[in-house]
């Protein structure tokens, strides 16, 4: 320990904890085969433009089979008699040319009853978690699976002057993942006729295209550059004014909704290209894609080919430190250098030949090479770098103790933004046993290190 | 002309059927007769039979009473064939209005809404079954007879008369000239 004063910081690693999951479990979720829903209910909302931005109106239409069998327009409890009368005018308009209904908040709440959860067809939307949260009459905070997201009630009931929630209805549980991801299911139980036991209500098929498009680009989309992409005929419309309901912007709410439709069907076909049986609402991303791709050409996980290599793993986890990216300063304009690298971590997989790892029928681990792991990083200069024969040899994690080592840790380095970052800084162990899961290449020129295994 | 009646409710035909499709599962028909209606396939059989190869086997009625206008609005029954009486004529009356299909006060207007549906339901199914096949078959022939025989085949052929007869009674005929 040197003597200058060290202060001491809580610091993070990442852990490989072991699923507790029954055989028979896991096997029942490998072979149920998914049938895509041949139904959809797309839909879409608008809301008022204040900060609440609560419901105003919105427009669904059931597609089955690639035919549109319903389209109806529905609003808000609370919406001015002066505007439901436009909608009902409206309507009766175009009632001519299109079956086209107007049903209330509720009544399309009943149809998502039916579609979605009686019928388990597939709930179809951009950006879906904010349309579902729309139609909610009330929020709160998601438990188990969705811990951390939050659960929204869409069914109710009214007793006196109380809207009370349905209990024989599920609720909604949103959690995001990021921006373009989030988790969607039905939730609660209820109860079987005899009335003894309860089943969980049935999870939903939840198509958000924002997800879908950005599993299948990597891009994150809005609707007007996804119809772009995938050359939809009808894309988004544009209009001058929102918040107030007006033809025009009836007209634009349809218009989104069959755009959303039509690019739901081009999504799922450039999907079905992937000869892959992933679930198309399970694809949250571009690695769920490359996961299935994995399976599909037979490759099993690590465990299922070394059902010893879980301590492996984990030291793995702890030796990665994968970058995060946030703002903290937000709509102001700050002068900013532009540091990343593109496609890092193939690039890093190609380099290093990690793929070996991938399709390797056996992994044999080699321990207990400390000095010999010692003699490379000692040796080791910036020129050898550059050499392809020095990358092969980066493949491993060493256990090292630090003492003032330059290494990547992740902590909270700013005080005022309270979020964990990872910085490469002088590390010391506090304790003789305070040691570390490293990659070598993390540890770099080890003159001060002293490896324990 | 439509082939089907229009529905009351399509979403909630296309609900049944989905649902009745997987209960029996994508493209499965029956192994004895090939029978496609998955309303009319015995969920769970294997191999997968329909209703009337089912009876046929156990040596029992292939066919079925169907209640007209609902059993709660009429006791009148036709007997229909098995798999149409459970693909058809039950599909039709599911698309009827709850209150009328099940009507549990006994309405007489209830029961009257019933037995006019009953009578266009049972009325679609006998032209679907009795007519238009034969519609099907005549344009089939035509297309056949074209084919060998050439175009105005009918010309110095006993169907012209037959054809004169047509043309001289359509009265649309007439009016269009």
């Amino acid at each position: 320990m040197p003597d200058a004063q060290i202060d001491s910081l809580d610091f993070a690693v990442r852990v490989y904890p072991e699923a507790h999951r029954s055989k028979q479990q896991s096997r029942s979720i490998a072979v149920r085969k998914w049938r895509r829903p041949d139904g959809m209910l797309v839909f879409d909302t608008e809301t008022r433009i204040d900060a609440a931005q609560t419901l105003l109106f919105g427009c669904f239409q059931y597609i089955a089979d690639g035919k549109l069998l319903r389209e109806a327009l529905f609003y808000a409890d609370d919406l001015a008699i002066r505007d439901v009368r436009l909608l009902h005018k409206y309507v009766d308009q175009r009632q001519r040319n299109s079956r086209l209904a107007l049903i209330t908040r509720k009544g399309f709440l009943e149809e998502i009853h039916r579609i979605a959860v009686k019928g388990k067809q597939l709930l179809v939307g951009f950006n879906l978690p904010f349309d579902l949260s729309r139609l909610a009459f009330d929020q709160a905070a998601a438990r188990e699976f969705y811990s951390g997201g939050f659960s929204l009630g869409l069914w109710s009931y009214t007793a006196g002057n109380q809207e009370k929630r349905n209990p024989y209805r599920p609720r909604v549980a949103v959690k995001h993942v990021d921006s373009k991801r989030a988790l969607i299911g039905f939730t609660g139980t209820r109860r079987d006729p005899s009335g003894r036991t309860t089943k969980p209500f049935f999870r939903g098929h939840f198509l958000d295209l924002r997800t879908l498009a950005f599993a299948l680009t990597d891009r994150g989309h809005s609707l007007e550059s996804a119809c772009k992409a995938f050359n939809v005929r009808q894309g988004k419309s544009k209009v001058s004014k929102h918040g107030e309901i007006s033809n025009t912007y009836v007209d634009y709410n349809r218009q989104d909704v069959t755009a959303t439709a039509e690019l739901a069907n081009k999504l799922l076909e450039e999907f079905d290209r992937h000869d892959i049986s992933l679930q198309d609402t399970k694809a949250f991303s571009p690695a769920s894609v490359g996961k299935a791709y994995l399976r599909k050409m037979g490759i099993t996980t690590i465990l299922q080919r070394h059902t010893t290599f879980q301590p492996y793993l984990g030291y793995a986890q702890t030796a990665f430190f994968g970058g995060r990216t946030s703002a903290h300063i937000r709509k102001v304009p700050v002068p900013v250098v532009y540091t990343d690298f593109l496609s890092m971590y193939p690039t890093v997989n190609s380099l290093l030949k990690l793929w070996d790892f991938v399709i390797a029928q056996h992994i044999r681990v080699v321990d207990h090479c400390k000095d010999e792991v010692i003699a490379f990083l000692n040796g080791f200069t910036h020129e050898d770098l550059f050499k392809p024969e020095t990358w092969n040899r980066l493949r491993g994690f060493v256990r090292i103790m630090p003492n003032g080592d330059i290494l990547p840790t992740r902590g909270k380095y700013n005080s005022e933004t309270n979020d964990w970052q990872v910085a490469i800084s002088h590390l010391y162990a506090k304790r003789n046993d305070d040691a570390l899961w490293f990659c070598p290449a993390s540890v770099g020129n080890g003159e001060s290190v002293r490896p324990l295994r | 002309m439509r082939r089907t009646p229009p529905k009351r409710d399509p979403i909630g035909d296309h609900l049944r059927k989905s649902n009745a499709q997987g209960r029996v599962g994508v493209d499965a028909e029956c192994q004895k007769c090939h029978e496609k209606r998955p309303e009319a396939l015995t969920t769970g059989s294997n191999p997968m039979i329909c209703a009337e190869c089912q009876r046929k086997a156990e040596n029992r009625s292939i066919t079925d009473l169907h209640h007209v206008a609902g059993k709660a609005n009429s006791s009148i029954r036709i007997r229909v064939p098995a798999n149409d009486h459970r693909a058809e004529l039950s599909v039709m009356q599911y698309d009827w209005p709850k209150e009328t299909g099940e009507n549990p006060e006994g309405s007489p207007f209830l029961a009257a809404a019933g037995c006019i549906r009953g009578f266009c339901d049972t009325v679609y199914y006998l032209i679907e079954i009795m007519l238009l096949w034969i519609a099907d078959l005549l344009e089939a022939a035509d297309f056949a007879l074209t084919k060998t025989l050439g175009p105005k085949y009918w010309l110095n052929k006993e169907f012209e008369e037959t054809r004169k007869k047509t043309s001289t009674k359509c009265p649309m005929r007439k009016s269009t000239r």
